[in-house]
């Protein structure tokens, strides 16, 4: 198949402009999340897995008996609570984004075939869709966690686990809006194969649709990676976590609420920017908003 | 006489539905010589666009099947071709504009890039003198700079220049029969006189037939050379223009010709045809065109009329003609 797709120079642009008007609030909250998750080491004041006992439970710098070297506090075993939240946030962002990149790959392949040949190919592949989507993850996490010990390849899996359907199911329904639109009759009447349609015809025309998706799913994905911490069944203890933190500080909500409120705080500041840019991305892509 | 570029024998396309079987296209006969262009005319949903997808085997899948009949391209019978055949067909041999050029553009390709696309499945082309015979095509239909415009997009081009990119589109490949699915229904006035003067341009350089579907008959008188009239999935007249529009012999064209407006007379009310066509899951045995019909008689609800020759070029199936 030749490739005839000449980049016109204008494309970056129009895809970097529409950034300016974006909401800045949650734009800067991610744009923090990934800066702080790539300079961890840098930014971080002491080491997220140091443990010093002679320092539990030390409360935030503000708050009496708080010690500036501790900005946030250090928790049961008095390790500081900055540090881990931070280092939090790669384990968070790669398993999130790992684990939605292979699910929203493993749907599109699903979803493609399905939407545009139709018949007994839709069937049989939906049909696997719908049997994905009543499987219940968590429970499937709790098992794996348990007979294999907890592992980010087990956390991995189960949200990927989560995750394919979905895309698997918005993908296909949108495959089949853009395949009765004239210019996919017009590509067959100029003599193109199926495969070419759904690769330059169908695909780049999901892109909207997938990038709305992506935002969503990215906060459900560290949703799902916090619950399966939260749990025990998720990432292995020692690494710091959000959702192993929450639950570390969970009997300790009365006494020493500094331990599960932060990195709540930033499972909850992720998500919510999430959420608020695919909703934006999804007002902004929408094709009929998009030609006013 | 010269050999037909394409011969359509007894075509019958049906669609499957909870309702039954639609018979959209049934028994639908005739030829297209070289240079010439048939028009093709008829109520909405009498069949004319289903036709059209059935020579190129486009059909809305899995609901319509071509059931019976032969489409014959320089004698091959194309309904035997396998998928990767026609492909080779399509755009090269036989094209296709469609109705609506808001929607047949792909909004996310650059213009040049959706009419090098067909060039390049066809022909071997390196990337620049792709982009010089894209540029020529698209200058053919006069798209002032054609150059400059290859890079922008369908959402900066008007409804009427879209229209000549996706005319571009179809001839880029110099197919030998081009089918036109009322290309002009979605144009303004004064653009559609624009355009089928493009088309009479094209066909005068490159010699390409034309399968013209319209329901005007201005644009039949302007642009055809011969006339297929169809009714509920059948042709019943087909005629030379001049003697389609002199001697009607099927009453259906006869009160179709009656139904234009005419600007030298003042009529309190316009003509038209009592009622609607039949559902095509539910002919009747006879003259589908009876019920409606000012000459019927017994005999046409009955039997349905076989083929009558008026002169070797004028058939029209009515039995009210016969006489």
């Amino acid at each position: 198949m030749e490739l005839t797709i000449i980049a016109p120079a204008g494309r970056i642009k129009r895809l970097v402009v529409p950034l300016r008007e974006a909401p800045t609030f949650p734009l800067a909250i991610l744009l923090l999340l990934v800066v702080t998750a790539l300079l961890a080491p840098v930014l971080t004041p002491g080491s997220p897995t140091e443990q010093d006992l002679g320092k539990r439970l030390l409360p935030p710098a503000w708050v009496q008996g708080g010690s500036w070297d501790y900005l946030l506090g250090t928790d049961l075993f008095g390790r500081d609570i900055v540090s881990r939240v931070i280092y939090g946030a790669r384990i968070s962002l790669t398993i999130s984004l790992t684990s939605k990149g292979i699910g929203a790959i493993l749907g599109i392949l699903v979803a493609l075939p399905a939407g545009y040949l139709g018949g007994m190919v839709d069937l049989l592949l939906m049909r696997a869709v719908d049997a994905a989507l009543s499987i219940p993850t968590i429970l499937i996490g709790i098992v794996l966690a348990v007979t294999l010990g907890p592992s980010y390849e087990a956390v991995i899996f189960v949200i990927v686990l989560f995750v394919w359907p979905r895309y698997a199911r918005q993908v296909r329904g949108e495959t089949l809006a853009i395949k009765q639109r004239d210019f996919i009759a017009l590509a067959k009447i100029a003599g193109s194969s199926s495969a070419r349609i759904i690769i330059f015809h169908i695909l780049p025309n999901l892109v909207p649709t997938l990038l709305v998706l992506s935002s969503l799913q990215v906060g459900a994905a560290i949703i799902m990676e916090a619950t399966l911490s939260f749990l025990g069944v998720g990432i292995p203890p020692p690494a710091p976590a959000w959702g192993v933190m929450v639950a570390d500080g969970k009997d300790l909500v009365v006494s020493a609420w500094w331990v599960s409120l932060f990195p709540g705080i930033a499972i909850l500041l992720t998500v919510l920017s999430l959420n608020l840019l695919g909703d934006w991305l999804r007002d902004r892509l929408d094709p009929k908003l998009r030609q006013v | 006489m010269t050999q037909p570029l394409l011969q359509v024998e007894d075509l019958r396309t049906h669609f499957l539905s909870r309702w039954g079987t639609a018979k959209a296209v049934d028994g639908v006969s005739f030829s297209v010589f070289p240079g010439e262009t048939l028009g093709l005319v008829g109520e909405s949903g009498c069949g004319k666009s289903v036709t059209c997808l059935s020579i190129l085997r486009l059909l809305p899948q899995p609901a319509g099947k071509i059931v019976g009949g032969r489409v014959l391209w320089e004698g091959e019978d194309l309904l035997k071709k396998s998928e990767g055949e026609m492909r080779r067909i399509r755009g090269r041999c036989i094209s296709m504009i469609l109705q609506d050029p808001m929607t047949s553009l792909n909004p996310v390709f650059s213009i040049g890039d959706q009419v090098a696309e067909g060039i390049a499945i066809h022909q071997r082309l390196k990337a620049k003198a792709l982009w010089q015979k894209t540029a020529e095509v698209l200058g053919s239909v006069r798209i002032p700079s054609p150059q400059a415009r290859l890079r922008e997009y369908p959402h900066q081009f008007s409804g009427g220049m879209r229209q000549r990119v996706v005319g571009a589109i179809s001839i880029a490949c110099e197919p030998r029969l081009l089918i036109a699915d009322e290309p002009t229904t979605s144009l303004d006035v004064t653009i559609q006189l624009q355009y089928l003067t493009l088309l009479k341009d094209i066909q005068k350089r490159t010699g390409v037939a034309m399968i013209f579907v319209t329901h005007d008959f201005g644009i039949v008188a302007k642009i055809c050379d011969r006339v297929a009239v169809m009714y509920a999935g059948r042709i019943v007249e087909i005629a030379d223009v001049r003697d389609l529009f002199d001697r009607p012999a099927h009453p259906y064209t006869q009160a179709l010709l009656d139904s234009i407006p005419n600007l030298d007379e003042e009529v309190d009310r316009l003509y038209s045809i009592e009622g609607q066509p039949p559902a095509l899951h539910s002919l009747p045995p006879g003259c589908a065109f009876a019920p409606r019909c000012s000459h019927v008689t017994r005999r046409c609800g009955d039997e349905y009329p076989s083929e009558v020759f008026l002169n070797p070029g004028h058939m029209a199936r009515c039995w009210e003609a016969a006489q």
